[in-house]
């Protein structure tokens, strides 16, 4: 066989492994252009349509929902509230699930998988129906207030829901399942050998959490950060209902342009500044997990 | 239907005498007029799209039944909306193939959907009940009309609340602060704020400054703008005292649920909201849709929804019993001040104004 003839006959079988590999992917990309791409590309449209309800009727563009949400400052402030709202609940949910998670991980009981289902099990229940939980906790006439003043600790009733903290507590621990379950899978790198070996060169404990634990679960811990961050952004349900009408998050108000006033271009102009907000956000950790990894 | 009727026959003498006369008298007035005679061989299918719960349950019962009875030709099916937002959708969604003949629709949403071309000019020779309807219930050229009207009120919790208030100006008494619900980001808003500016001796279609200066008073009484489940069940579960919210369902709750929630209709009057019914425009079964409009603003549909759901009648030929009109409008001055709005000014501003109540109240309480 010629050298020239090798390179053809290794391609043919690649083009054809290539070729099995496109027609095995193809269900799931005809799926995902029709469950995805397709309700994306008619959010784009309905975001440049003109009539405040025409949305689904085409007609023609305009880039007014846009001038819109960028030349009123309330949207700005939206848009940071929302912000704001996702470092707070991704932060609070990471530390409160990193101990658990790393508990989960390196356990060897024999109820470890009992415990790591018991972790995730408050997922099998409605997010909407653990909302309406804090809100009996965090109530005027919740559990905690009810405690407080029957223990005589506070004078009158401490406003724990219906503002951003109510929001942020449920969000909280309604996204901390997500969270544990990120940091499990992206803890496969921690090896408990390479702690002994730290251990027996004369590390202590805080040394070895900080030296050998800590970044060989940081890829975990920022998966769990960005999951957490962008479901935070998007719930709509909890900072409705437990922010009592005063949380102003970009999913409250896009469903209310959607819903009350009927403004839908405006609600998919406000849909793609979130999606923008998204995007940069996963950019801005796929950096940070490259830098990680080097 | 037709099951329950035979059983009513087979099982009382009286009623099948009664029927049969009535069926004689129908018999002699069809003879009469061929108009009539028409309306009955009218055949085909009414599809209405509409509200849910409680509401579609009366619809059926005091209004389709009735009609198909009447009607025994032309088959209505009833499908249930979750808002109006839903049933818009829909409708846009099937312009251009229409499954839908006839849509009930908050009146907001309904000037909206008639501008957009979703909604039939009605005919008056065919809907002739039209000429007994207000000139402010006929929208946008008669493309929707209103039918009913559900009086915004105050509603309180009957175990913490000993003297329920008497005036919208109660609101702002400091003894009842973090005691109130108000959902106020939409239609509710939208109604309160003409009422404040009355109260302030304004008038709505000038300004509603005023209006929202009063709400302010009151806003840091309020507890939730976002009640939930909804403005009723915060009352009933005690979390609030007070709930600005519809009459209708709060009559029906307090009937049903041991009188836990009492309605006080201020004295200073109220706005209903106004729920219109639209005829969709390319119908498939225009003729027998027309002919279930004109029955539902008919008085004996009108009234016979009034009673039973508390919702106001439009109507104007319609004659409330005192202790209906009590309950539907509260005392007699309140119902001596009772409003209207003009909805096609009031559509135009919409989101202005929930986006001024949003802005300005909400987001600084």
């Amino acid at each position: 066989m010629s050298a020239a003839a090798l390179p053809a006959a290794e391609t043919s079988p690649a083009n054809a492994s290539r070729g099995i590999l496109l027609m095995l992917l193809l269900p799931g990309l005809i799926a995902l252009v029709i469950t995805f791409l397709l309700p994306l590309i008619w959010l784009l449209r309905a975001s440049f349509a003109s009539s405040t309800m025409g949305a689904l009727s085409g007609g023609d563009w305009t880039v007014q929902s846009y001038s819109t949400v960028l030349f009123d400052p309330f949207y700005w402030r939206v848009a940071w509230n929302t912000l704001v709202l996702g470092f707070n609940v991704a932060i609070f949910a990471v530390i409160l699930s990193y101990p658990i998670a790393l508990f989960l991980a390196r356990t060897e009981s024999r109820f470890r998988g009992v415990l790591t289902a018991l972790a995730v099990a408050p997922l099998l229940t409605s997010s909407v129906v653990r909302t309406y939980g804090w809100m009996v906790i965090l109530g005027d006439r919740g559990v905690i207030n009810s405690t407080l003043q029957s223990l005589s600790l506070t004078g009158g009733v401490i406003r724990l829901t219906n503002n951003s903290l109510g929001a942020t507590v449920a969000l909280i621990e309604i996204l901390m399942p997500y969270a544990i379950l990120a940091m499990l899978s992206g803890f496969g790198r921690l090896n408990t050998q390479l702690e002994e070996a730290a251990a027996m060169l004369g590390a202590n404990r805080l040394r070895v959490f900080t030296r050998i634990i800590l970044p060989l679960s940081a890829p975990g811990v920022l998966t769990a950060a960005l999951l957490v961050f962008v479901l935070a952004i998007s719930s709509f349900v909890t900072p409705r209902l437990m922010g009592g009408g005063r949380v102003f998050v970009l999913g409250t108000e896009v469903f209310n342009e959607a819903t009350v006033t009927l403004n839908w271009p405006l609600a998919a102009a406000l849909s793609v500044m979130l999606l923008i907000l998204f995007s940069s956000i996963i950019l801005l950790y796929q950096r940070a997990l490259r830098a990680l990894e080097t | 239907m037709t099951t329950c009727m035979e059983n009513r026959i087979s099982g009382n003498g009286i009623s099948r005498i009664l029927l049969r006369a009535g069926a004689a008298v129908a018999g002699m007035l069809a003879l009469l007029g061929t108009a009539q005679a028409q309306d009955a061989s009218t055949k085909g299918t009414v599809n209405i799209v509409g509200f849910s719960g409680v509401f579609a349950d009366n619809y059926q019962k005091f209004i389709i039944d009735p009609f198909k009875a009447k009607y025994p030709g032309i088959d209505v099916t009833y499908q249930q909306s979750k808002n109006s937002a839903e049933t818009l959708a829909l409708l846009t969604l099937q312009r251009a193939d229409p499954k839908i003949d006839i849509a009930l629709i908050d009146v907001a949403v309904a000037i909206k959907a008639s501008k957009d071309g979703i909604f039939a000019k009605l005919d008056p020779a065919k809907v002739k009940v039209l000429d007994e309807m207000p000139a402010w219930a006929r929208l946008d050229g008669d493309k929707a009309v209103a039918f009913s009207q559900d009086n915004l009120a105050i509603l309180y919790n009957t175990d913490t609340v000993k003297q329920p208030p008497t005036s919208w100006n109660d609101l702002t008494d400091p003894k009842y602060k973090g005691k109130i619900a108000a959902k106020l980001g939409d239609t509710r808003g939208v109604i309160l704020l003409p009422i404040l500016d009355k109260l302030a001796g304004a008038d709505y279609k000038q300004s509603i400054d005023p209006a929202l200066a009063l709400l302010k008073k009151i806003a840091p009484n309020v507890s939730t703008w976002e009640p939930a489940p909804d403005c009723y069940a915060v009352i009933q579960s005690g979390e609030v005292d007070l709930s600005i919210c519809w009459n209708g369902r709060a009559q029906y709750l307090h009937d049903t649920q041991g009188g836990k929630i009492g309605v006080a209709a201020p004295k200073e009057g109220s706005i209903g909201q106004t729920n219109t019914i639209g005829l969709v425009e390319n119908s498939k079964n225009a003729a027998a849709a027309q002919l279930f409009i004109n029955y539902a603003l008919g008085t004996e549909a009108q009234a016979a929804f009034a009673e039973k759901s508390f919702y106001g009648p439009v109507n104007t030929k319609v004659n409330l019993a005192d202790a209906v009109a009590a309950r539907i409008y509260g005392s007699k001055e309140a119902q001596a001040a009772q409003m209207s709005l003009d909805w096609n000014f009031v559509a135009e501003k919409y989101s202005t104004w929930i986006q001024r109540i949003n802005r300005e109240v909400i987001a600084l309480n």
